[in-house]
């Protein structure tokens, strides 16, 4: 019985080959692209889960309030001077770590390299679970001029000889000496960690500033706490403390004044920095995640509609056979039996070919998403189940309708020429659902797409074209050359103008602010970005009232020791509304006072200069010249020769730095990096809606083929009666129009409304318009037909006695 | 109306050759109603395939009203077809989704008539053949019999001149045989000549011609006396 089951399911599918691969592949292509979405949401969700008993690690972070009391925003890290004095002093602290980030340039042997430092402190091997593959932990860390380098840059620098005991040269400057070695950091963390050194490391003596003020953040501080700590109680206690030992000017003076204090620490749990910290260009968010498994499970399940669809008309092709077994005995149970088996069967290869297929693409998958994916997940017992089971299910319900339909079909009816209908009006709903989601998901992506190239092209109130920054300006042994640099750098060929700047576009965001009052006695806090004079006239900044600084007028730059604003500063457009002013042209020749009763002329007012992404807002900023906070050297090139520009750039450098590798970039290239997030996005849902097409299209060409032979009949008739072949290819270019029609009435509201929540998200947003929605159902509606065409025309231009004479 | 000269049709499959008509020769006249006999496979559907311009021949020459048809294109065929003739099948060939008035009206539909016309025509051929109480009702509500004056109704609804009608009570028992031969006597003598193959020497009576046909050849023409 059962040989003859499986003969008759081999032979059937060898007869209708076509079908059998498409139903075969359209699967396995659906199975694939849910495994490689599937992989991807678990490795997002896989973040920082790795950190021994990580329920009770917490982030440290602080709200930070304004002179009225205000609450102004939330930074995901508090001072990091405040982290040993906290710890000390509360039990409940079981460990502790900063994680504060810098560039530097380790020599050895006359070579430079690059490298990434984490300033971390010693608990962090036991706090974060790392064994050292080679020196002490309770002492790797003691020593200021100690370095424990994660092996793949121990290997980058010392090959396979020991790195042990080493000594290298960081900037140039002072010698460390490696006191361990540890494995890579995982991929999966929110921390970006490099090799780490001590607090006391002369690399925090480039911002001295920071092992004392409690007005500084630098990285993050993650801490363990002791078993059964109430987070609310904890952190009430952690400000109470903080009001006796703080700086008087956060804490007490304002106190006294019945304003709250500037800062109120909290905790986070560390795991969950990944996916709902705030901001972020490598973040995540669970309502993403959702949505990726959600599209991931819509491809599944619009590639198990099409097996199911085709076995159905797959189905009604075999009646005759079924008919006849029928007829012989075979009961329904033993019909439903065989189709069931035949349609897990084919599930079952289809799941084998979809595993090959994700191992196949997951290389260019995982690059496409910037994510170090690994297949290793698919072999867990966990998994192979799922899929095994998965199979069962999917296979039962592609092969249960037609099953049933083939055992409920009655011989008799067969056997006097009816035929049965049922299956057609479920048939054209799921084929209506499957474009539906075809069509939301491309509209998405071209939204996607879309706002993304807005925000690209957005007006960023200056020219980023050209410009290129050098980083790492801020370093002591850079700043103090940074004149001497700008000189022989302006004097290269192809160099056009050079500056120096605080603030330019890309992953840093250094921010500083300080309080400004004016003479109407209105306070703000404003962002505060140091420029040199030739800065803001080489951008182009778009000016709206007064004039921008200038180089001919020494007053402009006059700063009083360890003032924080010049004599003269230039504000933008935000800020003038901040300070109160009506007009641009109110605010010039107006005072304002910055910290330390620093007194400062407004002489100009520009349009605010967009250096971060779209979705943050510009800050009320005011510009002003000072040297002490340069972070960026900052220049126009030309256009012409732009290697030998930059090779020669690169070749001054190293004249003043030997030491020191350059950091680069280009403007706008820190720009596109912004969106890297979104273009990530943009690339899942473009892989989405491809696999969906590719899907749907299979699904349709077969149903296409099926339908017009069952419609051979009816074309027969019209052709006898003298319809023309363009006649007949209306007719059927119109049945496949419908469905796709419909979809659209569906997926057009629901990717309204998704969309125009997604867009909320951005400062600066596209507008929606119906132009995408138009775009996607027709792009559907033409691929649609390409794919049906040929079927079509075949069927046309037959011979209609062949249908009429053959019942 | 229609004169046939040394046609023949083969038909190639890989290997074989089939000669399904081999230089047959016939002529009907305007207003004609022949009967075309003979047993299974002697090529009587062949013919009346290459009469009915959905085939074409193989060699030899086919004048239809004055005209060699023999090499024309499949569109200006199916241009003279839609014009001329219409079709009665034994199995009837409506369409199962469509309902008794647009399986005639469908005849209308590729002739560039004004909808109000179609109607119009529509319900009166309706009456002729006395189906208009089921005009709304789909085929398979409807007997053979009804069925088949239904396709009787599509055939003449477009003022064809002449009918192929290709064994149209095969399918039905005999009292509604005799209906549908009646029906086809009726309008063979308002002027529409009338083909038709059959394998009942009964109903070959009601025409005035039998052609005979063996293996692909005319065997013998049997002209029955004027009533």
């Amino acid at each position: 019985m059962f040989k003859n089951y499986a003969m008759t399911a081999i032979r059937n599918l060898l007869r209708y080959k076509q079908y059998t691969l498409i139903n075969i592949f359209g699967l396995a292509v659906g199975l694939a692209a849910c495994l490689l979405i599937l992989l991807y949401v678990h490795f997002e969700l896989s973040y920082d889960q790795w950190i021994p008993e990580n329920e009770r690690v917490m982030k440290f972070e602080t709200r930070m309030y304004d002179k009225g009391g205000n609450f102004v925003y939330n930074s995901d890290r508090i001072p990091p001077v405040t982290a040993p004095i906290f710890a000390e002093q509360f039990p409940e602290i079981e460990l502790y770590s900063r994680f504060l980030n810098e560039s530097v340039a380790l020599a050895l042997d006359g070579k430079a390299f690059e490298q990434r430092l984490t300033v971390a402190d010693p608990d962090v091997f036991e706090l974060m679970g790392i064994t050292l593959l080679s020196g002490d932990p309770a002492t790797a860390l003691a020593a200021p001029d100690a370095i424990v380098l994660p092996e793949s840059d121990a290997k980058r620098l010392f090959g396979d000889s020991p790195a042990l005991g080493q000594v290298v040269k960081v900037d140039g400057t002072f010698p460390v000496k490696v006191t361990g070695v540890m494995p890579d950091w995982p991929a999966a963390s929110d921390l970006n960690v490099g090799a780490l050194v001590p607090f006391s490391s002369p690399v925090v003596d480039y911002q001295p500033w920071v092992r004392t003020s409690w007005g500084s953040f630098w990285g993050p501080t993650y801490i363990r706490l002791a078993p059964g700590t109430d987070l609310e109680a904890f952190a009430n206690d952690v400000n109470e403390f903080a009001r006796r030992v703080g700086p008087a000017d956060r804490y007490q003076e304002r106190l006294d004044e019945g304003v709250r204090a500037s800062y109120e620490f909290h905790f986070t749990k560390a795991i969950d920095a990944h996916l709902k910290g705030e901001g972020g260009d490598d973040r995540s968010s669970m309502v993403h995640l959702w949505a990726a498994g959600v599209v991931a499970f819509l491809i599944l399940g619009i590639a198990a509609v099409n097996v199911a669809n085709l076995g159905t008309m797959l189905a009604l092709k075999r009646v005759r056979e079924v008919a006849i077994r029928k007829a012989l005995g075979a009961n329904a149970r033993q019909l439903v039996i065989q189709l069931l088996t035949e349609a897990v069967a084919l599930t079952f290869v289809s799941m084998i070919i979809g595993v090959a297929l994700a191992e196949l693409m997951l290389p260019t998958f995982g690059q496409l998403m910037d994510r170090d994916l690994t297949s290793g997940l698919i072999y867990t017992p966990f998994m192979l189940s799922g899929l095994l089971g998965g199979t069962l299910v999917v296979g039962c319900i592609c092969g249960l309708y037609p099953a049933l339909v083939a055992a409920r079909f009655r011989p008799v009816e067969y056997l006097t020429g009816m035929k049965p209908t049922i299956g057609v009006w479920f048939r054209n709903s799921l084929v209506v659902l499957q474009f539906a989601a075809t069509i939301g998901l491309l509209v998405t992506c071209l939204v996607v797409f879309m706002q993304a190239r807005y925000a690209r092209s957005l007006d960023k109130g200056f020219q980023s074209e050209q410009l290129v920054g050098i980083s790492g300006i801020s370093k002591p042994m850079v700043l103090e050359r940074e004149k001497a640099l700008r000189e022989s750098l302006s004097r290269l060929p192809g160099v056009e103008e050079v500056a120096a700047s605080h603030d330019m576009p890309d992953e840093n965001h250094y921010t500083n602010s300080s309080g400004i009052r004016t003479d109407t006695g209105v306070e703000k806090s404003l962002r505060r970005v140091a420029v040199s004079a030739e800065l803001l006239p080489m951008m182009k900044a778009q000016l709206l009232a007064g004039r921008l600084f200038s180089v001919d007028r020494a007053a402009d730059s006059e700063v009083e020791k360890d003032a924080l604003a010049s004599a003269t500063v230039v504000l933008n457009e935000k800020a003038v509304n901040e300070l109160g002013f009506d007009r641009p042209e109110d605010a010039v020749g107006q005072e304002i006072y910055s910290p330390g009763d620093v007194r400062s002329t407004i002489i100009g007012v520009i349009a605010n200069l967009r250096t971060r992404s779209a979705r943050s807002e510009p800050m009320g900023t005011y510009y002003w010249v000072g040297p002490s906070e340069f972070r960026y050297v900052v220049l126009k090139v030309a256009p012409q020769n732009m290697p030998e520009t930059l090779a020669a750039i690169d070749e001054a450098w190293r004249g003043f730095f030997p030491e020191l590798p350059i950091k680069r970039q280009f403007a706008d290239d820190a720009f596109a990096k912004y969106y890297d997030t979104d273009r990530r996005q943009g690339w899942l849902l473009l892989f989405s809606g491809g696999v969906m097409v590719v899907i749907a299209v299979m699904g349709l060409y077969a149903l296409a083929a099926l339908s017009t032979e069952r419609r051979s009949k009816e074309i027969g008739i019209r052709k006898v009666l003298g319809a023309r072949s363009l006649n007949i290819v209306q007719l059927l270019l119109w049945q496949f129009s419908l469905p796709v029609l419909v979809a659209n009435i569906i997926a057009w509201p629901i990717a309204w409304w998704g969309l125009g929540r997604w867009l909320e998200g951005f400062v600066d947003r596209i507008s929606l318009t119906p132009l995408p929605f138009l775009a996607a159902g027709l792009g559907v509606l033409f691929i649609a037909w390409i794919t049906i065409i040929g079927h079509t025309l075949k069927v046309a231009r037959s011979n209609p006695i062949k249908a009429l004479r053959y019942e | 109306m229609l004169k046939l000269h040394n046609l023949s049709k083969v038909y190639r499959t890989d290997e074989v050759e089939t000669a399904a008509l081999n230089s047959v020769n016939i002529e009907i006249e305007s207003g004609e109603f022949v009967a075309i006999m003979g047993p299974s496979g002697c090529g009587k559907s062949t013919l009346l395939n290459i009469v009915g311009m959905l085939d074409t021949p193989s060699s030899g020459d086919y004048v239809f009203m004055g005209e060699n048809v023999a090499r024309y294109s499949e569109a200006k065929l199916s241009n003279i077809r839609k014009q001329n003739i219409g079709f009665i099948f034994q199995s009837f060939n409506l369409i199962d989704e469509l309902s008794v008035e647009e399986n005639i009206e469908l005849a209308l539909l590729y002739h560039n008539i004004p909808a109000s016309e179609r109607r119009a025509r529509v319900e009166r051929v309706m009456d002729k053949v006395g189906i208009a109480h089921r005009a709304k009702h789909m085929p398979s509500q409807l007997s053979g019999g009804q069925q088949q004056r239904v396709a009787v109704a599509r055939a003449v609804v477009g003022d064809q001149a002449m009918i192929l009608a290709d064994e149209p009570t095969g399918n039905l028992d005999s009292a509604h045989g005799q209906e549908v031969m009646e029906m086809l006597q009726a309008l063979n003598e308002e002027g529409t000549t009338i083909v038709m193959v059959t394998h009942s020497p009964a109903h070959a009576d009601y025409a005035r011609r039998t052609i005979n046909l063996f293996d692909g050849h005319v065997v013998t023409e049997n002209l029955r006396a004027a009533v």
